[in-house]
């Protein structure tokens, strides 16, 4: 037991200044709840079952979601459509593909850029831009 | 910004219809039903009685889950995680006797076993992530860091998990009395607390009879060590126990992985793991071995060699031959074991 003992002396200050770091961390108002929530290999198989789509997405999912196709578009929808000439996707989860907009004419483009530039330097604060800076920041991370 | 300006304009329409659609998406509640069968052929010898038997691989045993979550608002995040082992023969109850007959107690459907493994809430935030239910302890899996593809049929455990009922000759010992990878206090109703900074993460639980777990855990691509202490007070005889676990991954897919835990019952048992493996693009090698000293009747060890092919996606198929010996037993012999199975995800 002398080697348990001494393995557990050398563990538990190592834990406790874990603690103290993440402890202090979040004094700091860091974000903790980024956690990586994978399985280990032993317990479930990397990547998507067997019953998956060409996409890699799981087909077995399903959402309590309410679609809001029938639902009357919101202004920004009805302001981007009238800049770009495009019809906004009405399903989130077709919604983050580019195709739609990858088919624009130039016209329709320079009217998207305009739109842009226009928030970019009048309307940085608000919500539009905002979730677009977003989406910005989620293209990074999935290329 | 490193996206040039010419990709920025196609965002903005989808930008837009995000922004659009993400309030109508905020009450989601997400559901996704997922799980795997994993079955396998054993050939086995433990000097008496010899056979083979079609088994459900207890290492990682058939069974399903459902996962769901929805968005709160205000970055907070719920969610329910069910999940539920099915197995018929389950390998880490073969005995002498299932080698030849119809299997573990002797009629078809008699070796069945259901086990609830998951059933719990959560709450995920800025703070963390709170769980309550039964569920995995926060030392739980502090031993089985591995790198190794090879998981599925060998790992720190994988002795009790295969043939964990089996009886070493006649001595009168079987492998689950001789060995124990001393892996935290498994899973358990309990409440648990994670929180995570870039690579480095923190977990303490605390579960019935006052059972209190905490593990630390630093994980990259290449590199992954877990410490984890446990004591399970009121729940069993107090006793406390540690761990430690790493593996590593080079880049040329060599790996190597080691674990070291025991805890303070009455002999102070320890078990010690080691593993060198190679890892391709689809098939993985590796081969082990691993002592338990001081927990039953004598020491015991075993030695492995593991194959593992991942066919396509979600398809495995694998193979090992491996030998579990036990010291200074009177009546004691060998276990020899070659195995193959597959395992399906869906």
């Amino acid at each position: 037991m002398a080697e348990s003992k001494m393995t557990a002396a050398k563990l538990k200050p190592t834990i406790l200044a874990c603690l103290v770091m993440l402890v202090a961390a979040g004094c700091s108002s860091a974000d903790l709840g980024n956690i990586d929530e994978t399985l280990s290999e032993r317990d479930d198989m990397p990547g998507p079952g067997i019953f998956a789509d060409e996409n890699g997405e799981n087909t077995l999912k399903w959402s309590t979601k309410v679609e809001p196709s029938d639902e009357k578009p919101a202004q920004a929808a009805i302001e981007a459509e009238a800049a770009t000439g495009i019809e906004p996707e009405q399903s989130s989860a077709t919604a983050p593909q580019a195709a739609p907009v990858t088919t624009m004419d130039d016209k329709a483009e320079f009217e998207a850029f305009k739109k842009w530039n226009r928030l970019r330097s009048e309307g940085a604060n608000s919500a539009e831009y905002q979730e677009f800076l977003l989406w910005l920041e989620y293209q990074q991370f999935k290329n | 910004m490193r996206i040039k300006t010419k990709k920025l304009v196609p965002f903005l329409a989808i930008a837009t219809t995000a922004a659009v659609l993400l309030p109508a998406s905020a009450s989601a509640v997400e559901f996704e039903m997922s799980g795997q069968v994993n079955r396998l052929i054993m050939n086995v010898d433990n000097g008496e009685e010899d056979g083979t038997v079609h088994t459900d691989n207890s290492v990682s045993g058939s069974r399903v889950r459902i996962k769901g979550q929805g968005d709160l608002g205000d970055d907070l995040t719920a969610g329910v995680y069910w999940e539920y082992q099915l197995q018929s023969n389950p390998s880490s109850k073969i005995t002498e006797d299932s080698l030849d007959s119809d299997g573990i107690g002797g009629d078809v459907g008699g070796g069945d076993d259901f086990s609830l493994r998951q059933s719990n809430v959560w709450f995920k935030g800025n703070f963390g992530k709170v769980a309550i239910g039964q569920g995995s302890g926060a030392a739980d899996g502090s031993t089985e860091i591995d790198k190794s593809g090879t998981t599925v049929i060998q790992y720190v455990d994988a002795s009790r998990d295969l043939l964990g009922s089996m009886e070493y000759g006649t001595s009168g010992v079987t492998v689950g009395d001789a060995r124990s990878a001393f892996d935290g206090l498994g899973r358990n109703d309990n409440i648990r607390y994670d929180a995570a900074i870039e690579d480095f993460a923190l977990a303490a639980s605390l579960g019935n009879g006052d059972k209190v777990e905490v593990s630390a855990r630093y994980k990259s691509d290449s590199f992954e060590i877990m410490l984890g202490l446990w004591d399970d007070k009121d729940s069993g005889d107090d006793v406390q126990g540690e761990a430690i676990s790493a593996s590593w991954l080079a880049a040329n897919g060599f790996n190597l992985t080691g674990a070291y835990s025991g805890d303070d019952s009455d002999e102070d048992p320890t078990n010690v793991y080691v593993k060198a493996g190679y890892k391709m693009d689809k098939d993985s090698f590796a081969i082990d071995w691993s002592e338990t000293k001081d927990l039953g009747d004598g020491d015991a060890n075993s030695v492995s060699v593991a194959w593992v092919r991942d066919m396509m996606q979600g398809i495995q198929v694998y193979a090992s031959y491996r030998v579990d010996s036990l010291d200074d037993v009177a009546g004691e012999d060998d276990i020899t074991a070659l195995a193959g199975g597959a395992r399906i995800k869906f």
